[in-house]
């Protein structure tokens, strides 16, 4: 037990070096970019034609094929592995770091103009929105599953949350079909609707757990007038609310950690796609 | 139920653990839905290409002088299918390209300003395409005339303005012209005593007159030095009469006796200006380049270099810039045209007749001369190798020397022949230098400093004998330029004050010379 201990926290420090040592290389590379566009800049020729612009797009055409290949690499997992194509981590951060020198290339390539023509316009807008959402998938899965984790009680996995609702809906009115009057009032009026089917709210991504709080003050007031059996069929009514609202923290911040691909990865592929379209003129011409 | 006891139950309200595998989510319809949306939009781009007017892969929009041809869609006009706009497809409507001497070609670029057609011959390899300086499609306000110095770098070996090379007057320290003995900063001195002037730079303006092209009207005796100069009061050193086996000067009545070539002046000049004592004549009221003295000058000439070939037919020496070889034949061309014209006035009929023969023979003379593919051999006005008449050549130095000492206070003589004057002293001549711009920013001295002027413009101490000269070189080296020309500040653009094509005349008389 003690050893298992020991090899997770050293594989941890391993884990915080690399990561660190990405950052870094990463910081010395974007330095050294811009110290490049400052002696460029000092010489007076920003355009993407020039030698200087050239060398940018082509580095950014790679940085983005890079990043990109990642998609691959999680495609081919045993292939890679037999290849020694390192780990998917190492993919993980060239994808990451990559793909922010790549934001940073594409506009030194264009010499922070806005461009020019439709398929440069095309280029330069899904460049920053596959960066953008890129960025805004980073920071989901930082924060989200620090957000599950920390306030709610259960963890559920989201393909499970309509069936999960279900069943505390069936417990639910089976409870209310044997309860007094005022405990089936309750269950008719408040919890009845809430159980019918998973809900997202856009409170969650503000604050899971106080959302909750506050859709459960009328029980406690509930309780204080009832007594006995009824008194106990409130707070099993308001637990089982509480869980179905707990899976639709789950079932908000779930999907919004899942759907964020949506927004990156179809325009990631059109973005390849169109930089071939676009280094294949560039070329011919 | 059974089933799911047996899996188990977790959280507060005992939930069943799912009795089947949970299937991660399927990502394919994510990937399908990018593979579609770029499977569009290469139909779109292809589209677009074939069928409509190929904005989609266009660079941009184009420039608004060929906007014209986007709006009409008229692709074709620049490109041939998915080629780069061609030299011929320029050329449609602006000027030639192709050919050893299309105005807008590179061997027009060699020509740059030189003027020397036979470098044309040498190998420059197939030159640049219109495109490479030229980039279109970078939108309507575009200035696409506007060439970035990387592009100058390319052939030309250095980086930028700050890496320009020194002048080459300067890198290959050439001697100042000494045509003129003339002392610039005493010239100054006067003038600012004279006419009582607060500023030496006004000094400048009394004889530099500033030109639309933003240079300066070449220095003229008559318009600039008459004031000052040849009063009317000057006359010569007495010289020996020329007689028969005796070197000396020619009288009036001797020239007026010849009848030759170049001698018609003598017929209007008044005798009372010449006096003859005791052998030796004296010219009073000289005046300046008296038509006596240089007569007599070449007369002297002749008899110290017997067969002086093509540079008889100069009045000074044949030390013209570099590259102006045909300057000096025009100026022998223009000589005997004049002997020509001079002579048209006998009445002989053969003389008529040799007159006619000779002035179709310098017409065509001077028709080979301005065919700028002609070589011309600058050694026809060298010195013919023959010794000068060692027994009489003193004799003749001296006389050279009593005839020409008005003349030498301020021209130099070299070889019993006045040194040529440059009187354009144009100096950049690779180059295109707008003065008005500067002198709205800096004062004349502030760049032309390489003589002490403003140093004894105000000062009563007299100038050194030695401080000075023509100085028409008074130009400060090209870090004086460096010092406000840089891309911060005044702009260190190459075209800022070089030219890749010819000027527009040149375009002009060079499609004038394909034709013709």
């Amino acid at each position: 037990m003690s050893a298992n201990v020991e090899t997770r926290s050293g594989a941890r420090r391993a884990g915080a070096a690399e990561a660190r040592a990405w950052r870094l290389g990463s910081a010395g590379v974007g330095a050294a970019l811009v110290l490049l566009l400052l002696v460029n800049v000092a010489m007076g020729d920003l355009r993407p034609s020039a030698g200087f612009g050239l060398a940018y797009g082509v580095l950014a055409a790679v940085a983005m094929l890079g990043a990109a290949a990642l998609a691959v690499r999680r495609r081919t997992m045993r292939l890679s592995t037999r290849l020694g194509l390192g780990r998917t981590r190492a993919w993980l951060y060239f994808h990451l770091y990559g793909g922010t020198l790549f934001a940073l290339l594409v506009l030194m390539h264009t010499g922070f103009q806005l461009p020019a023509g439709v398929l440069g316009w095309w280029l330069w807008l899904l460049s920053l929105w596959t960066v953008l959402t890129g960025f805004l998938g980073l920071a989901l899965q930082q924060w989200i599953p620090k957000a599950l984790g920390s306030g709610l009680g259960l963890e559920v996995h989201y393909d499970r949350i309509p069936e999960l609702v279900a069943e505390l809906r069936d417990r639910a009115e089976e409870l209310a079909s044997t309860a007094s009057e005022p405990v089936r009032q309750l269950h008719q009026r408040q919890v009845a609707p809430e159980l019918a089917a998973p809900t997202r709210r856009w409170r969650y991504f503000i604050d899971p757990t106080g959302s909750i709080h506050a859709r459960l003050r009328a029980f406690e007031y509930l309780r204080g007038l009832l007594g006995g059996d009824d008194r106990d069929g409130v707070t099993e009514l308001e637990a089982l609310l509480r869980a179905k609202l707990e899976m639709d923290a789950h079932y908000t911040l779930q999907w919004a950690l899942r759907s964020w691909l949506y927004l990156h990865v179809p325009t990631s592929l059109v973005l390849v796609v169109l930089v071939v379209v676009h280094v294949g003129t560039i070329v011919y011409y | 139920m059974a089933e799911r006891d047996r899996k188990g139950t977790f959280g507060e309200r005992r939930l069943p653990v799912t009795p089947r595998y949970v299937s991660p989510i399927n990502r394919n319809p994510m990937v399908l839905a990018g593979l579609a949306v770029a499977a569009a939009l290469v139909g779109w781009v292809l589209l677009d290409l074939f069928v409509l007017d190929g904005d989609v892969v266009s660079a941009g929009p184009l420039s608004t002088h060929h906007a014209v041809l986007e709006e009409t869609g008229q692709c074709t006009a620049c490109h041939d299918g998915f080629a780069s706009a061609t030299e011929d497809k320029c050329g449609v409507c602006h000027e030639a390209f192709s050919g050893p001497v299309a105005a807008h070609g590179f061997p027009a670029h060699v020509l740059y300003r030189s003027g020397n057609f036979q470098r044309l011959d040498e190998d420059h390899g197939e030159g640049l395409a219109c495109r490479t300086c030229h980039t279109e499609h970078q939108g309507r306000t575009a200035d696409i005339t506007r060439v970035a110095n990387a592009t100058c770098e390319g052939c030309h070996g250095f980086g930028g303005f700050d890496d320009h090379p020194e002048f080459a007057f300067l890198a290959r320290d050439e001697k100042d012209h000494d045509g003129l003995r003339f002392t610039h900063t005493k010239h100054v001195q006067r003038l600012v005593k004279r006419k009582q002037l607060e500023q030496p730079e006004t000094a400048c303006l009394y004889c530099h007159h500033a030109e639309d092209d933003g240079g300066f009207a070449p220095i003229d005796f008559a318009t600039h030095c008459d004031g000052c100069h040849f009063s009317g009061a000057e006359e010569s050193e007495a010289l020996p009469v020329q007689g028969p086996g005796r070197p000396g000067a020619l009288t009036l009545t001797q020239i007026r006796r010849e009848r030759g070539p170049g001698t018609e002046w003598a017929a209007l000049e008044d005798p009372g200006a010449y006096q003859i004592e005791g052998g030796e004549i004296t010219k009073t009221a000289l005046r300046h380049a008296d038509p006596w003295i240089l007569h007599n000058l070449q007369n002297l000439q002749r008899q110290i270099r017997p067969g002086r070939g093509l540079s008889d037919l100069l009045w000074a020496t044949t030390d013209a810039a570099p590259g102006e070889t045909r300057a000096l034949y025009r100026e022998a061309i223009e000589t005997l045209e004049r002997y020509v014209a001079e002579l048209s006035s006998r009445p002989e009929a053969e003389v008529h007749d040799e007159l006619d023969w000779a002035t179709g023979l310098l017409a065509a003379v001077r028709r080979q001369v301005d065919d700028p593919f002609t070589e011309l051999d600058p050694s026809r006005f060298e010195p013919p190798d023959g010794e000068p008449p060692a027994d009489r050549l003193e004799v003749l130095v001296g006389l050279v020397e009593g005839l020409t000492s008005e003349c030498t206070k301020c021209h130099g003589v070299r070889e019993a022949t006045l040194a040529r004057v440059q009187h354009d002293q144009s100096i950049l001549r690779r180059a295109r230098f707008d003065h008005g711009p500067h002198m709205l920013q800096v004062d004349c001295l502030d760049c032309h400093d390489r003589l002490p002027i403003r140093e004894f413009a105000t000062s009563s101490e007299k100038v050194p004998a030695d401080v000075g000269g023509a100085s028409v070189q008074n130009l400060p080296g090209v870090g004086s330029c460096q010092s406000c020309h840089t891309p911060q500040q005044a702009g260190a653009d190459c075209a800022t004050c070089h030219d890749y094509h010819p000027h527009k005349d040149r375009s002009a008389f060079l499609v004038r010379h394909v034709d013709g």
